[in-house]
Protein backbone atom coordinates (compact mmCIF):
# COMPACT_ATOMS: atom_id res chain seq x y z
CA UNK A 1 0.00 0.00 0.00
CA UNK A 2 3.05 2.13 0.70
CA UNK A 3 4.36 1.76 -2.28
CA UNK A 4 1.08 2.41 -4.26
CA UNK A 5 0.28 5.73 -2.84
CA UNK A 6 4.53 6.64 -3.37
CA UNK A 7 3.99 6.09 -6.95
CA UNK A 8 0.48 7.74 -6.69
CA UNK A 9 2.77 10.78 -5.48
CA UNK A 10 5.42 10.54 -7.96
CA UNK A 11 2.71 10.48 -10.63
CA UNK A 12 0.96 13.12 -9.59
CA UNK A 13 4.00 15.72 -8.96
CA UNK A 14 5.23 14.53 -12.21
CA UNK A 15 2.02 15.72 -13.91
CA UNK A 16 1.98 18.58 -12.23
CA UNK A 17 5.66 19.75 -13.37
CA UNK A 18 4.33 19.36 -16.72
CA UNK A 19 1.47 21.64 -16.68
CA UNK A 20 3.28 24.15 -15.87
CA UNK A 21 4.84 25.03 -19.23
CA UNK A 22 3.85 28.55 -19.28
CA UNK A 23 4.78 29.23 -15.79
CA UNK A 24 8.33 29.58 -17.00
CA UNK A 25 7.37 33.12 -19.09
CA UNK A 26 7.46 36.07 -17.07
CA UNK A 27 4.92 38.94 -17.34
CA UNK A 28 3.96 42.07 -16.44
CA UNK A 29 0.31 41.53 -16.00
CA UNK A 30 -2.47 38.57 -16.10
CA UNK A 31 -4.05 39.68 -19.38
CA UNK A 32 -0.64 39.20 -21.22
CA UNK A 33 -0.10 36.11 -19.56
CA UNK A 34 -3.64 34.95 -20.49
CA UNK A 35 -3.02 36.17 -23.94
CA UNK A 36 0.35 34.25 -24.36
CA UNK A 37 -1.50 31.07 -23.34
CA UNK A 38 -4.71 31.78 -26.34
CA UNK A 39 -1.73 33.01 -28.95
CA UNK A 40 0.05 29.99 -28.33
CA UNK A 41 -3.30 27.69 -28.76
CA UNK A 42 -4.01 29.74 -31.85
CA UNK A 43 -0.62 28.77 -33.46
CA UNK A 44 0.45 25.87 -35.03
CA UNK A 45 3.73 24.28 -34.72
CA UNK A 46 5.62 24.07 -38.43
CA UNK A 47 7.44 21.04 -37.86
CA UNK A 48 4.45 18.78 -36.17
CA UNK A 49 1.52 19.38 -38.24
CA UNK A 50 -1.11 18.78 -36.05
CA UNK A 51 -0.25 20.32 -32.93
CA UNK A 52 -0.41 24.07 -31.39
CA UNK A 53 2.71 25.32 -30.02
CA UNK A 54 1.39 24.74 -26.52
CA UNK A 55 1.12 21.21 -27.38
CA UNK A 56 4.02 21.04 -28.27
CA UNK A 57 7.72 20.19 -26.62
CA UNK A 58 9.76 20.44 -30.09
CA UNK A 59 12.44 22.83 -30.27
CA UNK A 60 11.22 25.05 -32.96
CA UNK A 61 7.97 25.35 -30.95
CA UNK A 62 9.48 26.30 -27.62
CA UNK A 63 11.32 29.20 -29.63
CA UNK A 64 8.73 30.52 -31.53
CA UNK A 65 6.87 30.42 -27.80
CA UNK A 66 10.04 32.77 -26.58
CA UNK A 67 9.41 34.63 -29.54
CA UNK A 68 5.86 35.29 -28.97
CA UNK A 69 6.51 35.77 -25.53
CA UNK A 70 8.96 38.50 -26.66
CA UNK A 71 6.94 40.23 -28.66
CA UNK A 72 4.15 40.47 -25.98
CA UNK A 73 6.52 42.11 -23.74
CA UNK A 74 7.20 45.04 -26.43
CA UNK A 75 3.63 45.31 -26.42
CA UNK A 76 2.78 43.98 -29.70
CA UNK A 77 -1.15 43.29 -30.20
CA UNK A 78 -2.26 39.77 -30.90
CA UNK A 79 -2.60 40.96 -34.55
CA UNK A 80 0.79 42.52 -35.03
CA UNK A 81 2.06 38.96 -33.48
CA UNK A 82 0.25 36.89 -36.06
CA UNK A 83 1.07 38.83 -38.92
CA UNK A 84 4.76 38.65 -37.89
CA UNK A 85 4.64 34.43 -37.59
CA UNK A 86 2.63 34.59 -40.87
CA UNK A 87 5.08 36.77 -43.03
CA UNK A 88 7.75 33.87 -41.97
CA UNK A 89 5.94 30.99 -41.82
CA UNK A 90 2.96 31.11 -44.27
CA UNK A 91 -0.96 31.33 -43.25
CA UNK A 92 -0.21 27.76 -42.12
CA UNK A 93 1.09 29.00 -39.17
CA UNK A 94 -2.01 29.88 -37.96
CA UNK A 95 -5.31 27.73 -37.59
CA UNK A 96 -7.72 29.73 -38.20
CA UNK A 97 -6.53 31.02 -41.76
CA UNK A 98 -7.09 34.61 -42.89
CA UNK A 99 -9.36 35.74 -45.53
CA UNK A 100 -7.67 35.94 -48.60
CA UNK A 101 -7.36 34.98 -52.15
CA UNK A 102 -5.72 31.23 -51.59
CA UNK A 103 -7.84 30.85 -48.39
CA UNK A 104 -11.61 32.22 -50.08
CA UNK A 105 -12.61 28.81 -51.20
CA UNK A 106 -12.03 27.83 -47.80
CA UNK A 107 -14.39 30.38 -46.09
CA UNK A 108 -16.98 30.55 -48.75
CA UNK A 109 -16.49 27.16 -50.13
CA UNK A 110 -19.64 25.82 -47.43
CA UNK A 111 -21.52 28.20 -48.22
CA UNK A 112 -21.73 27.67 -51.66
CA UNK A 113 -22.25 24.34 -50.95
CA UNK A 114 -25.59 24.79 -48.66
CA UNK A 115 -27.02 27.39 -51.35
CA UNK A 116 -26.72 24.60 -53.69
CA UNK A 117 -28.22 21.90 -51.84
CA UNK A 118 -31.06 24.18 -50.56
CA UNK A 119 -31.61 25.39 -54.12
CA UNK A 120 -32.10 21.96 -55.90
CA UNK A 121 -33.93 20.55 -53.20
CA UNK A 122 -36.60 23.48 -53.35
CA UNK A 123 -36.23 22.74 -57.39
CA UNK A 124 -36.69 18.96 -56.97
CA UNK A 125 -39.84 19.59 -54.61
CA UNK A 126 -41.54 22.32 -56.72
CA UNK A 127 -41.34 20.09 -59.54
CA UNK A 128 -43.12 17.16 -57.59
CA UNK A 129 -45.43 19.37 -56.47
CA UNK A 130 -46.34 20.39 -59.79
CA UNK A 131 -46.55 16.77 -60.86
CA UNK A 132 -49.34 16.10 -58.64
CA UNK A 133 -51.05 18.81 -59.62
CA UNK A 134 -51.04 17.96 -63.17
CA UNK A 135 -52.14 14.33 -62.21
CA UNK B 1 -32.86 23.31 -67.26
CA UNK B 2 -34.69 20.24 -65.39
CA UNK B 3 -31.60 17.85 -66.49
CA UNK B 4 -29.29 20.81 -65.77
CA UNK B 5 -30.38 20.81 -62.26
CA UNK B 6 -31.28 17.00 -61.19
CA UNK B 7 -27.51 16.55 -62.82
CA UNK B 8 -26.03 19.19 -60.49
CA UNK B 9 -24.96 16.68 -57.64
CA UNK B 10 -23.44 14.58 -60.00
CA UNK B 11 -21.18 17.37 -61.22
CA UNK B 12 -20.29 19.13 -58.09
CA UNK B 13 -19.26 15.62 -56.56
CA UNK B 14 -17.07 15.11 -59.47
CA UNK B 15 -15.55 18.30 -59.49
CA UNK B 16 -14.74 18.06 -55.55
CA UNK B 17 -13.21 13.98 -56.05
CA UNK B 18 -11.20 15.50 -59.12
CA UNK B 19 -9.93 18.90 -56.57
CA UNK B 20 -9.54 16.71 -53.03
CA UNK B 21 -7.55 13.87 -55.88
CA UNK B 22 -5.48 16.75 -56.75
CA UNK B 23 -4.43 18.75 -53.66
CA UNK B 24 -4.62 15.12 -51.61
CA UNK B 25 -1.81 14.60 -53.78
CA UNK B 26 0.48 17.50 -53.09
CA UNK B 27 3.43 16.94 -50.68
CA UNK B 28 2.08 18.68 -47.83
CA UNK B 29 5.19 17.78 -45.74
CA UNK B 30 6.76 20.90 -47.33
CA UNK B 31 5.76 24.16 -46.41
CA UNK B 32 5.89 26.65 -49.13
CA UNK B 33 7.56 29.37 -48.11
CA UNK B 34 6.24 32.87 -48.37
CA UNK B 35 9.62 34.60 -48.27
CA UNK B 36 10.19 33.40 -52.28
CA UNK B 37 11.50 36.65 -54.15
CA UNK B 38 11.69 38.90 -50.83
CA UNK B 39 14.98 40.26 -49.63
CA UNK B 40 17.12 37.95 -47.51
CA UNK B 41 16.21 39.17 -43.92
CA UNK B 42 18.45 41.69 -42.05
CA UNK B 43 20.62 40.36 -39.02
CA UNK B 44 23.24 40.97 -36.63
CA UNK B 45 25.22 37.33 -35.84
CA UNK B 46 28.78 36.32 -34.80
CA UNK B 47 30.48 34.23 -37.51
CA UNK B 48 31.13 30.78 -36.55
CA UNK B 49 34.93 31.30 -35.87
CA UNK B 50 33.85 34.41 -33.87
CA UNK B 51 36.29 36.40 -36.04
CA UNK B 52 33.71 39.05 -36.79
CA UNK B 53 30.03 40.33 -36.60
CA UNK B 54 28.58 39.64 -39.92
CA UNK B 55 25.27 41.45 -41.37
CA UNK B 56 23.14 41.20 -44.71
CA UNK B 57 25.96 43.10 -46.17
CA UNK B 58 28.60 40.39 -45.64
CA UNK B 59 26.86 37.98 -48.39
CA UNK B 60 28.05 39.77 -50.81
CA UNK B 61 28.87 37.00 -53.70
CA UNK B 62 25.50 36.90 -55.84
CA UNK B 63 24.07 34.21 -56.58
CA UNK B 64 24.39 32.43 -53.50
CA UNK B 65 23.39 29.15 -51.48
CA UNK B 66 22.90 29.47 -47.99
CA UNK B 67 22.99 26.26 -45.56
CA UNK B 68 21.13 25.84 -42.13
CA UNK B 69 23.23 23.26 -40.84
CA UNK B 70 24.41 21.84 -37.11
CA UNK B 71 26.14 19.31 -35.47
CA UNK B 72 23.19 17.59 -33.94
CA UNK B 73 21.42 17.32 -37.56
CA UNK B 74 22.72 13.61 -39.11
CA UNK B 75 21.16 14.54 -42.68
CA UNK B 76 23.29 17.23 -42.73
CA UNK B 77 26.30 14.63 -42.94
CA UNK B 78 24.46 13.41 -45.60
CA UNK B 79 24.57 16.56 -48.06
CA UNK B 80 27.54 17.33 -46.59
CA UNK B 81 29.46 15.77 -49.64
CA UNK B 82 27.56 17.27 -51.81
CA UNK B 83 28.43 20.49 -50.65
CA UNK B 84 32.12 19.82 -50.55
CA UNK B 85 31.31 19.89 -54.45
CA UNK B 86 29.46 23.08 -54.84
CA UNK B 87 32.48 24.52 -53.40
CA UNK B 88 34.38 24.22 -56.28
CA UNK B 89 31.47 25.66 -58.29
CA UNK B 90 32.56 29.07 -59.66
CA UNK B 91 28.98 30.04 -60.79
CA UNK B 92 27.86 29.76 -56.88
CA UNK B 93 28.95 30.98 -53.21
CA UNK B 94 28.17 28.72 -50.45
CA UNK B 95 27.11 30.14 -47.15
CA UNK B 96 26.33 28.23 -44.02
CA UNK B 97 23.89 29.12 -40.91
CA UNK B 98 24.97 27.16 -37.95
CA UNK B 99 21.82 26.56 -35.87
CA UNK B 100 21.26 26.24 -32.29
CA UNK B 101 24.84 24.54 -31.80
CA UNK B 102 27.69 24.52 -30.11
CA UNK B 103 30.37 26.30 -30.98
CA UNK B 104 33.20 24.22 -30.14
CA UNK B 105 31.69 21.27 -31.33
CA UNK B 106 30.72 22.91 -34.92
CA UNK B 107 34.15 24.29 -35.50
CA UNK B 108 35.45 20.20 -34.47
CA UNK B 109 33.29 18.68 -36.99
CA UNK B 110 34.20 21.17 -39.76
CA UNK B 111 38.12 20.66 -39.19
CA UNK B 112 37.20 16.68 -39.64
CA UNK B 113 35.22 16.53 -42.52
CA UNK B 114 35.88 19.50 -44.38
CA UNK B 115 34.31 23.01 -44.42
CA UNK B 116 31.88 23.70 -47.45
CA UNK B 117 31.32 27.45 -46.36
CA UNK B 118 32.84 30.62 -47.07
CA UNK B 119 31.81 31.40 -43.79
CA UNK B 120 29.10 30.38 -41.29
CA UNK B 121 26.95 32.62 -39.41
CA UNK B 122 26.38 31.51 -35.80
CA UNK B 123 22.69 31.39 -34.41
CA UNK B 124 22.82 29.49 -31.27
CA UNK B 125 18.92 30.92 -30.68
CA UNK B 126 17.71 30.69 -34.21
CA UNK B 127 17.14 34.31 -34.60
CA UNK B 128 17.92 34.79 -38.08
CA UNK B 129 16.52 31.41 -38.85
CA UNK B 130 12.88 32.23 -37.75
CA UNK B 131 13.37 35.41 -39.71
CA UNK B 132 13.85 32.83 -42.65
CA UNK B 133 10.87 30.75 -41.71
CA UNK B 134 13.11 27.72 -40.72
CA UNK B 135 11.80 24.80 -38.63
CA UNK B 136 14.49 22.44 -38.67
CA UNK B 137 17.79 21.44 -40.33
CA UNK B 138 18.95 21.32 -42.96
CA UNK B 139 17.57 24.06 -45.22
CA UNK B 140 19.06 25.66 -48.15
CA UNK B 141 17.87 28.77 -49.72
CA UNK B 142 18.93 30.12 -52.85
CA UNK B 143 19.63 34.11 -53.44
CA UNK B 144 19.41 34.96 -57.12
CA UNK B 145 21.31 37.70 -58.99
CA UNK B 146 18.96 39.72 -58.01
CA UNK B 147 19.44 39.79 -54.58
CA UNK B 148 16.05 37.82 -53.79
CA UNK B 149 15.23 34.65 -52.06
CA UNK B 150 14.42 32.10 -54.98
CA UNK B 151 14.60 28.68 -53.60
CA UNK B 152 13.86 27.10 -50.22
CA UNK B 153 14.50 23.34 -49.89
CA UNK B 154 13.88 21.83 -46.64
CA UNK B 155 16.06 18.33 -46.34
CA UNK B 156 19.07 17.00 -47.74
CA UNK B 157 20.15 18.70 -50.42
CA UNK B 158 21.47 16.23 -53.38
CA UNK B 159 22.40 16.11 -56.73
CA UNK B 160 19.08 15.41 -58.17
CA UNK B 161 17.54 18.37 -55.96
CA UNK B 162 20.04 20.38 -57.32
CA UNK B 163 19.44 19.75 -60.62
CA UNK B 164 15.63 19.96 -60.62
CA UNK B 165 15.38 23.00 -58.33
CA UNK B 166 18.13 25.44 -58.03
CA UNK B 167 20.52 25.32 -61.20
CA UNK B 168 17.62 27.46 -63.97
CA UNK B 169 18.56 30.53 -61.37
CA UNK B 170 22.15 29.81 -62.03
CA UNK B 171 24.10 30.39 -65.26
Amino acid sequence: MKKLIFFLLVFISNSLYCEEGSDLYSFNNDIDYERFNSLNKELRCPKCQSSSLDGSNSPISKDLKNQVHKLILEGKTDDEIKSYLIARYGDYIVYEPRFNSTTLVLWVGPFIFLFLVLFIAFYLNMRKSKDVEVK
Amino acid sequence: MNNIVTKLPLVVFVILVASLFIFLKNDNQELNSVLIDKQFPDFNLSSLDKSKVLSKNDLEDLPFIINVWATWCITCRVEHPFLMQLKNNPDITVYGINYKDDRREALNLLDRTGNPFKFSIFDPEGRLAIDLGVYGAPETFLIGKDGLIKVRHTGALTPEVWEEKFTKYID
